[in-house]
């Protein structure tokens, strides 16, 4: 069943709250730069957490969009940057401009979301209330729909392989990379449009500013709220955004004659079943660190030749956990212990974009040759520094040639993935 | 090294009943669980029916309490774990205790949604409206995700394996089990609990009733008799859901949930499970809205996905002894649909296999349509009978002359010697699923 086709990332694309498009974010991460700011909606409306991550598209920018792609009536954010991102991954993997009456039956997508169409559904709940079910627009229920997103994509870009949306929370993007991996290698597909979006919205906020899952005291220094493994942490700063991929079998991009940035060398989805230490919001130790041995087992990866790490690092308690399962799965003697960053140090925590997001990243980091800081991680927790030495934790970029990096996302229900990705052309 | 796949467990919370025992009593029957919903007046719904589970407050009590299921608002997810655990405990598997140390690895879950947690999303929306961000609550979170089926079922059982949720609109439920079959098959996992689930919420509705449901006024076709106005099928709902038939002119709206237990025949064989049916082929793919349009459904995208289907199981498609269509109550998606079929399978007329709809029952439960269909396909395969199609005696003028008179039965069929049942399902954005079910005998 499993052909063993190598897999291939030939196309990139990124919405991100400190840069839009794949060029303005590989300077941004390298260079450390917040996307994190108040939003004086989110202080009217009384949150806890007042500072958020917003993607700074212009008002052109968006306009021109829409009209590009007839979009204008388009409500959701999450659904508008999905797009955004694939179009551009679209383009960066050097694909053809798309055939909709010819639909390509070998390119499929998986594009997941956490809650995208919640703007669509407020307004529906408006017009419900207000002039009833006839009174607005009728194509806003394709955008209450959580596979909204994946179906713009594939009618816009003229899919015919499978063209579906997945969600397992803040587990959603690296989930999507590794399902479509898998499409592909079974000989399903020949290549796949992957990756995740979440809408900026303070619906899509509130339930966990309410559960006190955001970053607390931070209102009036915002470029500082989000700060993994740092003892400061006290939340995550949430934000908003999407990452895409072309994800393809490496024969189809041989044969295009296409770019490769990376080489998909296995990954792993489980959970921890809300058992042992885990519950709904908190991941089981054990589930994670099954996640990163079983992802090393399959690739063949040993731990020493891991460059690099990106963590899921969200702000939270949860940060300890992870260093403690990536330190006992690994197993390395501490000064061996690879360099390991947190990509929501700067651009907050993208819910279900978070995985394509910070994906994207280490992708880049991995292409380019660098490490991008962790920012606001001098002063290191305590229980953090018991685990690693701090100067696994990047400061400032570090510019050297690499080759294994791993990336890990985690998720409420206890949901874990991980993923090994090797430079193209070592 | 591939596993066969086989079906061992199987729970549903339905229109026409809430137990696999009460579903499975009202296909035999030709139960219609549609009925008037008078509330729905109030928004200016058009139409005026729908398809809800019955489930009183003392049964969604006694469960939640069981599973300490606290301050769960949306239907979507209730229904979805009602259905989960029916199907778990089905199949003979066990509910790991919640001091267990370690989840079942080898299980894991691939529930579907299109909008579970509506309820809990409309609460947080009038609350952080009101600037009362701090009254949502701890557990509005885990509901409003669109993963919180796959979170609450993967909690309760202790599941170990993957856990997640897909989308794909009325593809969702088949396309769980597509995903499930290939996590088994390439040895990724021995048991997924697949499935899907849609709440009765009136804001999932309304979207639908904006563009497609059952709207009696259009439908009038002069010198008729048996058409029925509006009022009448507000006195007899049971008569509204008529796919493949003359007077049909769009759906009616259900909700529910199916869940099905997939397993490796060596797993199921080792703890000599009950085995249902096996699944030898399954396909899923897009159209791609071809003609224009994300709602069009496509006869080329729905055709290819049947070919490979069938091209899967490794079998003949005169092998089919059933259809159990998608089929809507959408005049022209139901011929779109019926043309797929007769041109892939190339038969045609005498020939053309039988074919029923479920939704003539249950209504479109949408996202839970293609598990709760595919669950009586399942039943109908192992308890030898075929559930007959309502209100369709008066095939649609354009469908008659494609595949014959006999083919879509209108009463139960007794003792039918079924080997083979094809189930399609398809979706808004031009999606399609199709799966290839073989009777399991012992071999």
């Amino acid at each position: 069943m499993l052909l063993n086709d190598r897999i291939v990332i030939t196309g990139m694309g990124v919405v991100a709250p400190n840069a839009i498009g794949l060029h303005d974010f590989h300077i941004a991460i390298k260079t450390g730069k917040s996307g994190i700011s108040f939003i004086s909606e989110l202080e009217k409306l009384k949150f806890r957490c007042q500072v958020a991550g917003v993607p700074p598209i212009s008002e052109t920018d968006n306009t021109e969009f829409r009209e590009k792609y007839r979009l204008a009536n388009l409500k959701s954010t999450g659904i508008l940057y999905g797009i955004m991102a694939s179009v551009e991954a679209w383009r960066d993997a050097g694909l053809p401009e798309p055939d909709r009456c010819n639909p390509d039956d070998h390119t499929g997508c998986i594009f997941g979301t956490g809650s995208n169409g919640v703007e669509a559904t407020s307004y529906g709940i408006e017009i419900l209330e207000s002039v009833g079910v006839h009174g607005g627009d009728g194509c806003n229920f394709l955008q209450v729909l959580n596979s909204g997103v994946s179906a713009y994509i594939g009618y816009l870009l003229g899919l015919g392989n499978q063209t579906t949306s997945n969600a397992s929370a803040c587990n959603t993007g690296t989930e999507a990379l590794i399902m479509a991996a898998n499409r592909i290698k079974m000989g399903l597909a020949e290549r796949m449009i992957v990756g995740s979006s979440e809408s900026d919205s303070p619906y899509v906020w509130a339930p966990f500013d309410s559960m006190f899952a955001t970053a607390q005291g931070f209102n009036a220094t915002p470029e500082k709220a989000s700060c993994p493994m740092s003892k400061n942490a006290t939340g995550f700063v949430p934000s908003s955004g999407a990452g895409a991929f072309i994800v393809e079998s490496l024969s189809s991009a041989k044969e295009r004659g296409a770019r490769i940035y990376a080489e998909v060398l296995g990954g792993q989805i489980n959970s921890g079943g809300q058992r042992g230490d885990g519950s709904m919001t908190l991941g089981n130790q054990k589930g994670i660190v099954k996640c990163i041995q079983d992802t090393l087992r399959v690739t063949n990866v040993r731990p020493e030749e891991i460059d690099f790490i990106s963590g899921h690092l969200s702000s939270t308690i949860g940060d300890i956990r992870e260093i403690q399962g990536w330190s006992t799965a690994l197993n390395l003697p501490e000064k061996s212990f690879p360099y390991i960053n947190a990509t929501k140090s700067m651009i907050g925590h993208c819910l279900s974009a978070s995985g394509a997001i910070e994906t994207v990243g280490t992708i880049l980091q991995l292409y380019h040759g660098f490490i991008h800081p962790s920012i606001n991680s001098e002063d290191v927790h305590p229980d953090v520094e018991k685990l690693i030495s701090p100067d696994s934790i990047p400061q400032t970029a570090i510019e050297r040639t690499l080759r294994i990096a791993a990336k890990i996302s985690l998720g409420f229900g206890d949901v874990n993935s991980c993923v090994i990705l090797e430079r193209w052309g070592n | 090294m591939e596993s066969r796949v086989v079906i061992t467990g199987l729970g549903a919370i339905a229109p026409t009943g809430n137990s696999i025992g009460e579903f499975t009593e009202g296909l035999r029957k030709g139960k219609s669980g549609i009925r008037y919903c008078p509330d729905l007046i109030k928004h200016e719904f058009l139409c005026l029916l729908g398809g809800q589970p019955q489930l009183d407050e003392t049964e969604i009590e006694s469960f939640t309490n069981r599973f300490s299921l606290v301050k769960l608002r949306s239907m979507g997810i209730l229904y979805g774990c009602m259905a989960g655990v029916e199907a778990w405990g089905d199949s003979g598997l066990p509910i790991l205790p919640h001091d267990a140390d370690e989840p079942d690895w080898q299980s894991g879950c691939f529930f579907g949604s299109n909008s579970n947690g509506l309820e809990a999303i409309e609460q947080a929306i009038r609350l952080t409206k009101k600037g009362e961000v701090k009254r949502i609550g701890g557990r509005a979170a885990q509901q409003a995700m669109n993963s919180g089926i796959s979170a609450y079922l993967g909690g309760i059982i202790g599941l170990g394996n993957q856990v997640t949720t897909n989308s794909s609109s009325g593809n969702t439920g088949l396309e769980s089990i597509i995903e499930s079959y290939y996590r088994i098959k390439c040895g990724l996992a021995e048991r997924m609990l697949a499935g899907s689930s849609e709440g009765s919420n009136y804001h999932i509705w309304a979207g639908e009733d904006a563009m497609t449901t059952v709207d009696s006024i259009h439908s009038v076709i002069k010198g008729k008799e048996s058409i029925l106005q509006r009022e009448d099928f507000y006195q007899n709902p049971d008569k509204a859901c008529q796919p493949l038939s003359q007077y049909a002119n769009g759906f009616v709206p259900g909700a529910g949930a199916g869940a099905v237990v997939l397993e490796s025949l060596s797993s199921a064989l080792a703890r000599n499970a009950t085995i249902y049916a096996e699944i030898v082929g399954v396909s899923v793919s897009s159209g791609a809205g071809t003609e224009g349009l994300l709602f069009d459904m496509n006869e080329r995208g729905m055709r290819n996905c049947i070919g490979q289907a069938i091209a899967a199981a490794g079998i003949d498609a005169s092998e089919i002894d059933l259809i159990s269509g998608h089929l809507t109550g959408l005049p022209d998606h139901d011929l779109a649909e019926v043309k797929a079929w007769v041109k892939e399978l190339g038969r045609q007329g005498e020939d053309f296999p039988l074919i029923n709809a479920p939704k003539s029952m249950l209504g479109n439960c949408f996202a839970a349509a293609g598990s709760l269909e595919v669950i009586a396909s399942i039943l109908q395969l192992h308890h030898k009978f075929v559930h007959p199609s309502l209100n369709a005696v008066d095939l649609h003028s354009a469908i008659k002359p494609l595949i014959g008179s006999g083919k879509v039965p209108s009463n139960t069929i007794d003792e039918a010697n079924l080997k083979y049942i094809a189930k399609g399902s398809f979706g808004f954005g031009g999606v399609h699923s199709c799966i290839i079910l073989k009777k399991w005998q012992n071999s």
